[in-house]
């Protein structure tokens, strides 16, 4: 949690308290750019982006809205606009996927689903359903603070994470499966 | 219950939004129905999964290597700001300053105004007492603009200086003509003229003129008069028309009561080189694109129509 005094600061004009400001948000900023992109070299250039607009924005920041709603708010749009012009989504069906094919686990205890497997598995939802799966699960936010973040209803939040994590256990059961279903 | 129902509780569950009498209501259920049994399954340890998704950090530090050039950024961030800011902020702003631009170019008006109201005997003791506010104004912006009042031989001339009274460096304002001025008097007199700018006229002791101030209400702004003349402005031969380029928006005032008669934005391209017919039948100008091309376009008036030449 960032003390509201560093960010009073921040915006009064001092230099340095600005910088901490940004070396504290630094892995948050970083870690959704990563998981919205997939791509480590994009999320880099997209996670520099949303600091130098924050750095550059400060004054702009209101405090009705939590400062980290405000921040995610930057760079999850960074990901979404500049980005998806940049790289074409891949439709589900079109993505060849290489996994370690798994025997049809019908009736056994199921594994559990491996951390790059459904990594991937985001990668393939829509911008909307992603953004709200990785700001609940990766920056730990509650409805209402994606609500706040997104500038959605909180009714289209829930709607929007359930139906993306149904699309991700459907998705990771193909996976388990040995490949993607067409 | 049906499934369709229960799925949502799932969801809910998963997320610990369920009340005990949900919480059963659902276990209940799942406890006859194999299928929803095990979406609950995958539901949840999805969830898990998620939740155990690496914390990953980036392999240097991004503000390290942003620190250096922290200032060229801010630079340019305001530039890429100021040209692609959405058009109703951008009207928003530019209406602001638009009617500082009026309010000064009134106050320009209401100079000339009672310069000529007032006998040519006072000139030389206007000039100097102006020129005195002129040097005793503490002025820390340095982009101000000032407008001494001159009188040589009789006519009243307003000069654009700074606040040292140097004419102005290139690039802020140039003085309007006073014809193009005396047509505007029609426009302002009865219009906003009490904005914080006092004129004394008709005074015994001499005119309580005041060195006018160009000075943009936004703390921000450069001086107000920069952006009424240095962005484009032109008045139609008939002076029945203003046209005013405000950060390439486009706006035509009506001369005679200064209401806005017609406004194109035509973003993310611009407008330059206003330049109106001599029947003042149409506002010749060109328009670039956001590639950098360059096509001629009119408008024409008074049926406010884009044309192409």
């Amino acid at each position: 949690m960032v003390e509201p005094a560093l960010i009073k600061a921040a915006q009064a004009g001092d230099r340095d308290a600005l910088v901490s400001l940004l070396r504290e948000i630094e892995h948050q900023v970083y870690r959704t750019a990563y998981y919205l992109l997939n791509h480590e070299q994009d999320a880099l250039d997209a996670a520099q982006e949303a600091l130098i607009r924050v750095y550059t924005k400060i004054g702009s920041y209101e405090e009705k809205a939590q400062f980290r709603t405000w921040v995610q708010r930057i760079v999850t749009n960074i990901c979404i606009d500049k980005f998806r012009r940049k790289r074409p989504s891949v439709s589900i069906d079109e993505h060849e996927l290489v996994f370690h094919s798994r025997d049809d686990v019908e009736g056994e205890v199921m594994l559990a689903y491996a951390a790059e497997e459904i990594r991937e598995a985001i990668g393939k939802l829509p911008d909307h359903h992603r953004t709200v799966v990785v700001l609940r699960y990766l920056q730990d936010f509650s409805y209402n603070e994606i609500a706040e973040s997104l500038d959605l209803p909180l009714n289209t939040v829930k709607s929007y994470l359930y139906r993306a994590r149904q699309q991700l256990q459907v998705l990771l059961q193909d996976f388990q499966k040995g490949g993607v279903r067409g | 219950m049906n499934c369709q129902e229960v799925m949502e509780l799932i969801q809910r569950h998963v997320d610990d939004d369920l009340n005990e009498r949900e919480t059963s209501l659902m276990q209940d259920h799942v406890g006859q129905c194999p299928d929803c049994k095990a979406l609950l399954d995958r539901l949840v340890r999805l969830s898990e999964g998620l939740a155990q998704l690496p914390r990953v950090e980036p392999p240097y530090s991004l503000v390290d290597a942003l620190l250096p050039n922290l200032d060229k950024y801010e630079a340019e961030a305001l530039a890429e700001e100021t040209a692609t800011m959405p058009s109703n902020r951008r009207r928003a702003a530019s209406r602001r300053r638009v009617w500082i631009a009026r309010i000064s170019s009134v106050t320009a008006v209401c100079v000339i105004v009672a310069i000529f109201a007032v006998n040519g005997s006072i000139f030389d003791q206007m000039g100097s007492r102006s020129k005195e506010q002129l040097a005793s104004k503490q002025e820390s912006a340095n982009s101000e603009v000032f407008f001494a009042a001159d009188a040589s031989s009789g006519s009243a001339e307003l000069r654009a200086t700074d606040q040292f009274g140097h004419p102005p460096v290139e690039g802020s304002a140039q003085q309007k003509s006073p014809d193009a001025s005396v047509s505007n008097k029609e426009g302002a007199s009865g219009s906003k003229s009490n904005q914080g700018y006092e004129m004394d006229t008709g005074t015994d002791d001499g005119m309580g003129m005041n060195a006018l101030g160009g000075r943009s209400a936004a703390p921000d702004g450069p001086s107000v008069m920069e952006f009424a003349n240095a962005s484009g402005e032109a008045i139609s031969p008939d002076g029945a028309w203003r046209a005013v380029l405000v950060e390439g928006v486009l706006i035509l005032y009506a001369a005679e009561d200064g209401q806005t008669a017609f406004r194109h934005d035509p973003s993310p391209g611009t407008i330059s080189n206003l330049v109106w017919r001599e029947d003042s039948g149409a506002l010749d100008y060109t328009y670039t694109d956001e590639g950098g091309r360059s096509t001629a376009q009119s408008l024409l008036v008074p049926e406010m129509k884009i044309s192409m030449r």
